[in-house]
């Protein structure tokens, strides 16, 4: 007795569904009455029609049960079965029962699979009441268009007919055609093999894709719920920032207002620049005109037309000299004033000994506009002119005694002109050595 | 729970299959009567055959191993069995290492040991050959077909012909026996976390809890499943028919409970969370299978192969994230953090912030035998069962993985172990379940004593939030409201505790759980019961952890009930509120007691008090340090009188040369009162030398009384 050959059997009966069970054990001591049991029902299995008497009672009662199913499974399964062994129903023989248990069960295994196969098969069964006009209509032209077809091919026949016989007559191969013949079923096979391979993995990817999909949409609808979540949660420190914020906001229009400030005051203090910028061009101007005009004086000093107070000339030029830096509030009395004064007042303190040096003051008699003087003015009208000459004359002589001088104090005081914004003292020194060098 | 099954598309094996065996990394060997061995993948998918052999093979059986780290050349084999009476050892690739002839005849059946150190072959022969001395007896009416015994809990299945299977202690006690099935019992196979066991038969696959009942039956087309064969995980199961047909199995649908939550693994890497209050549903996905989850105290934490995910079940978006070194086998919670246990790494408790704590070892710590039962982890406290000898209760600090306390050495190997959940440190409790199904109580702190609180224990279970115990005693389910009362008053263990309707849990049922007022049981047949609980122990509990003796007081009074009453007794008493403790006693009718809270009511002084309640609480020794210490020499030297511990108060009064003759006195009126004679001959001696007044002693003890209530620190009770 062999272990795996007993088991194997036990496995068998128990797939054919065998109605007892049957043990590891019962063949370790002879069990005929198994045997008999197990024999005779697949002896049933196998051919349920014929009878078989089973009557097991006796010694030679079981040789004829033996010897009658030896014969007929000989006969119609051509098994051969060791009735010996069968006799002495111990482990060997499992061996023999083995052998018709394995044909059975295989049967029953391949029969399965089959139906198994045919039940996975589509039924093709066709259903008349859903037959579509549309289609019916499309078929009963098709008819008849085959017929015209047929028709055609019918009258082509006789012709046909000569080159068949001809076809026919000629000796053929029969082998060769039926392996063409075979081989064009094999590669239909294979073909549909193939495609039926296909669609299969078509059908896999559709599925791996679709779970993929579902993978990603359930990924997708997580993230969303967290992202939904994050959105709702307020940021660490949201608080701070925006605690932050409004006091940046404060501060930033206190630095505006400031900053506007800033930009007015500096304004401001550009304006008010220019103002000086203006006022000290505009002191230079009635600077450098008072010295030229003091040049002149003295120049007709020094013609002898008028007497010369050296004090007041210093003190006046002073005074002058101060008043540029003084304030510049009353710019138009001052502006006067200088020239008043300075001419003024030798004139008051020489009185009518040196009138004709008030002739130069001719003009400044027109910027006070004083009616005292203008009397004089109109008195003094035909001086004047001859004056006017005499100077004409004095300064023509001038010129040519001091032509260089005079034509570099010229230079200097274009010079001084293009010059406006130097330094005021220094212009002024220059002036005054001009000055001196012409004394 | 069931078994997710796949079965691979073509049929590769054309005979019958004999055998199959998982490899540590999740790769199925599969061997037939064709001559071959293929190899499969976890998935189900066919990789290829691995050899083919000379010789029908039988069965074969992977050599063990714990982990994957300790895969290495030389234990990456297997050993196969054949029909012509040799083994084979085949290394991975499918070369034949050696081959040794074992039997005469074919050799049926081969198995490793746990270490792998030895290899045991049974053949036609009729004989078991193997280096280490064979163990086995008869079980079944009819061959036993196959036989699994699991090392993490000594349990042992068996299949046979009489179409039953049954499970049986390592004693061969039979634990549970199966309905007869249509046919023969063919496979049997433990999980490897020993809470699960397949079993195959006919066309047919179970799936059973380990005590017996099934979680799900399948019906399939193989034939009869020869061998059964779990991963090293426990996640997944591989059978091999008669018809050469394989079938994989996955576990499916665990799902787990907690308060308003549910986690269900749907398959491998999906688990499905319900809020049952909310009504919402989560959908966990995870890039590895998943190996174990446990779910409560508000976290779920969850194992894949490669990783362990915590999750608040405040919110289910962001897990934090643990590596993990080796295939998780047990996870255990409590409130503020958990523990793995893999063999790689052993134990590991980490919080729930996935913060790794500790690593608590010991000498001789064998993680794979390691079971939910034999593992109890608190806030402060572990307690692991010492496998090597199985006697031994080792605890751990959870902090800083240290031992704490005292090793507890008992008498008989423990079943089970359960720490207490609730309190702090000094308070904590371990209660165990002996072989002999006694269940015995102590403390863990140093100096513990052990005591015995009911026999015939078949599961024991703490409450999750106040010191409350449920157990299946005998049948029938017994709560136990207060265990400290065994530390405090045993007179009263009795009224602390309820029986719960007799009968209706059957034989076998096991506590799952014990939170709120509702327990939760599983029958022997499977089947989940809730017993409900009075709600109102766990309010006084409450209560009384809040310090409020008058509210107590008053619940008591509403309810009625002497249990409720006597629990209160016993919290006063522990608790030294010996105002609420005589309206307790008093309430259930304790006389005696009454009469001793009153009596220590009555004693001026703070230590006096104290040291009566030791004596309360059985604790003389105790009781007379606080004296001692306290300077109370009369108070001591009386409490031992009393005790007629006369040797120790007559010590006492030499020791501190006072009141020698009031001992003496005492004596002799003891003597005289049981009409006896001196024959102490200490007595007799100091009864010579030192001269008796009755007067005089009395009154020295009405001075001694009157000093004491003047004492500067003695107040009056109020």
């Amino acid at each position: 007795m062999s272990f795996r050959e007993l088991r194997s059997f036990v496995e068998m009966m128990r797939a054919l569904n065998f109605p007892h069970h049957i043990s590891l054990e019962s063949f370790r001591a002879p069990n005929f009455e198994l045997v008999a049991d197990c024999l005779y029902w697949l002896y049933q299995r196998y051919d349920p029609g014929t009878d078989v008497i089973d009557d097991i009672s006796t010694e030679t009662d079981r040789i004829i049960f033996l010897q009658s199913i030896g014969r007929a499974m000989f006969t119609k399964a051509r098994i051969q079965l060791n009735l010996k062994r069968l006799y002495a129903a111990n482990g060997l023989a499992v061996k023999e029962l083995l052998k018709t248990a394995t044909l059975l069960y295989k049967a029953t295994f391949e029969a399965n699979n089959e139906e198994a196969e045919a039940l996975d098969q589509p039924a093709t069964a066709v259903d008349t009441r859903s037959i579509d006009p549309k289609a019916a209509r499309q078929l009963t032209s098709e008819i008849i268009r085959s017929g015209t077809a047929i028709y055609d091919a019918l009258q082509q026949e006789p012709e046909m007919r000569e080159l068949r016989n001809r076809a026919l007559t000629s000796n053929m191969d029969t082998d060769v055609i039926a392996d063409s013949v075979r081989e064009a079923i094999v590669s239909v096979h294979d073909n549909v093999t193939s495609i039926s391979h296909a669609l299969e993995e078509m059908n896999d990817h559709h599925r791996s894709l679709e779970t993929k999909m579902e993978k990603r949409r359930s990924e997708l609808e997580r993230c969303e719920k967290r992202l939904s979540t994050l959105a709702g949660v307020r940021p660490a420190y949201m608080d701070e920032y925006e605690r932050l914020q409004e006091e940046m906001q404060g501060l930033f229009t206190v630095y505006l207002e400031r900053f506007r400030n800033l930009e007015y005051l500096e304004g401001q203090l550009s304006q008010h620049r220019e103002a000086q910028e203006e006022r000290m061009a505009a002191s230079n101007r009635t600077l450098k005109k008072m010295q030229r005009r003091l040049r002149d004086e003295e120049m007709r000093i020094l013609r002898g037309e008028a007497a010369v107070d050296e004090s007041q000339l210093a003190d006046g030029e002073a005074y002058d000299y101060d008043s540029q830096g003084g304030s510049s509030t009353d710019e138009g009395p001052r502006e006067a004033s200088p020239g008043f004064v300075t001419v003024k007042q030798p004139v008051s303190a020489m009185g009518g000994a040196i009138r004709p040096m008030s002739r130069g003051g001719v003009v400044m008699g027109s910027l006070t506009g004083g009616g005292a003087d203008e009397s004089d003015d109109s008195i003094d009208e035909d001086d004047d002119s001859a004056e006017d000459d005499h100077v004409s004359v004095n300064d023509g002589m001038e010129r040519e005694v001091f032509g260089d001088r005079v034509d570099d104090g010229d230079l200097r005081e274009g010079m001084s002109a293009t010059d406006l914004d130097g330094d005021p003292d220094q212009e002024q020194s220059a002036e005054f050595s001009s000055d001196e060098n012409d004394f | 729970m069931r078994l997710q099954l796949t079965q691979p598309r073509v049929q590769v094996h054309k005979e019958l299959a004999s055998a199959v065996g998982w490899s540590i990394s999740n790769e199925l060997f599969s061997t037939s009567d064709d001559h071959t061995i293929h190899s499969w993948k976890a998935s189900g998918e066919h990789s290829g055959q691995v050899c083919s052999l000379d010789a029908y093979s039988t069965d074969l059986h992977w050599y063990p191993c714990a982990s994957r780290r300790q895969q290495g050349g030389a234990t990456d084999v297997l050993a196969v069995s054949c029909t012509d009476g040799t083994f084979k050892i085949l290394s991975k690739s499918g070369r034949v290492e050696k081959s040794v002839d074992a039997h005469r005849g074919a050799v049926i059946c081969l198995r490793w040991n746990y270490e792998g150190t030895a290899l045991a072959t049974a053949g036609e022969d009729g004989l078991v050959k193997a280096s280490t001395s064979p163990v086995s007896w008869k079980a079944h009416n009819g061959l036993v077909l196959r036989a699994d015994w699991s090392p993490v809990n000594d349990m042992i299945v068996s299949g046979g012909e009489d179409c039953r299977y049954k499970v049986w202690d390592s004693f061969g006690r039979l634990l549970f026996q199966s309905a007869p099935l249509d046919h023969h019992v063919t496979a049997v196979a433990w999980c490897p976390g020993a809470d699960l066991f397949a079993v195959g038969s006919l066309n047919h696959l179970q799936l059973c809890d380990r005590s017996g009942w099934a979680y799900s039956k399948e019906s399939l087309q193989t034939g009869s499943i020869l061998s059964l064969s779990w991963t090293q995980d426990g996640t997944q199961v591989a059978g091999c028919g008669g018809n050469g047909q394989l079938v994989f199995g996955r576990l499916a649908d665990i799902a787990l409970e907690w308060g308003h939550m549910k986690a269900t693994l749907k398959d491998d890497k999906h688990i499905r969370v319900h809020n049952l209050v909310n009504e919402t549903v989560d959908e966990l996905d995870f890039r590895d299978s998943v190996v174990k989850m446990a779910l409560g105290f508000e976290h779920l934490v969850v194992a894949t192969s490669t990783q362990c995910c915590i999750y608040s079940t405040a919110t289910w978006n962001t897990p934090h994230i643990l590596d993990l070194k080796d295939t998780v086998s047990l996870i255990l919670q409590c409130q503020r953090n958990f523990l793995t246990v893999d063999n790689f790494s052993g134990i590991q408790i980490c919080t729930y912030e996935g913060r790794q704590v500790c690593n608590p070892k010991f000498q001789g710590l064998r993680t794979e035998f390691l079971s939910k039962q034999l593992l109890s982890l608190s806030n402060d406290t572990l307690a692991i069962v010492d496998k090597t000898d199985g006697k031994t209760i080792r605890f751990f600090d959870t902090a800083q993985g240290k031992p704490s306390g005292d090793v507890l050495v008992h008498s008989m190997d423990i079943a089970e172990v359960a720490l207490s959940q609730n309190g702090i440190a000094p308070d904590r409790k371990v209660v165990f379940v002996d072989r002999n199904r006694d269940l015995y109580v102590r403390r863990v702190s140093k100096g513990g004593a052990l005591v015995k609180l009911a026999p015939m224990v078949e599961s024991a279970v703490w409450h999750d939030t106040a010191e409350m115990l449920a157990t299946m005693t005998d049948q029938k389910l017994v709560i136990w409201y207060y265990v400290n009362v065994v530390f405090v008053d045993r007179d009263l263990i009795a009224s602390t505790c309820s029986t719960q309707q007799e009968g209706e849990f059957g034989k076998g049922a096991v506590i799952q759980g014990f939170s709120g007022s509702r327990c939760t049981l599983r029958r022997s047949d499977g089947a989940e019961v809730a017993a409900g609980v009075p709600p109102y122990p766990l309010m006084l509990h409450q209560l009384v952890a809040q310090n409020q003796w008058d509210r107590a007081v008053r619940l008591c009074r509403f309810v009625k009930d002497g249990l409720l009453w006597a629990c209160l007794a016993a919290m006063a008493v522990d608790a030294a509120e010996l105002n609420t403790a005589e309206v307790a006693f008093a309430a259930c009718e304790e006389v005696d007691k009454l009469q001793q809270v009153l009596a220590i009511k009555a004693i001026p002084s703070q230590e006096g008090r104290s040291a009566e309640l030791a004596l309360v609480r059985r604790c003389p020794q105790e009781a007379e340090a606080i004296l001692l210490q306290a300077g109370l020499t009369y108070r001591a030297i009386q409490m031992n009188i009393q005790l007629f511990r006369w040797e120790r108060a007559l010590d006492l009064a030499l020791k501190h040369k006072t009141h020698v003759d009031t001992v003496l006195l005492h004596r002799q009126r003891h003597l005289a009162a049981s009409r006896r004679t001196e024959n102490d001959p200490r007595f007799l001696q100091y009864a010579q030398e030192v001269p008796v007044d009755a007067a005089a002693v009395e009154l020295k003890e009405q001075q001694e009384v009157q000093a004491e209530a003047q004492r500067p620190g003695a107040r009056r009770y109020v």
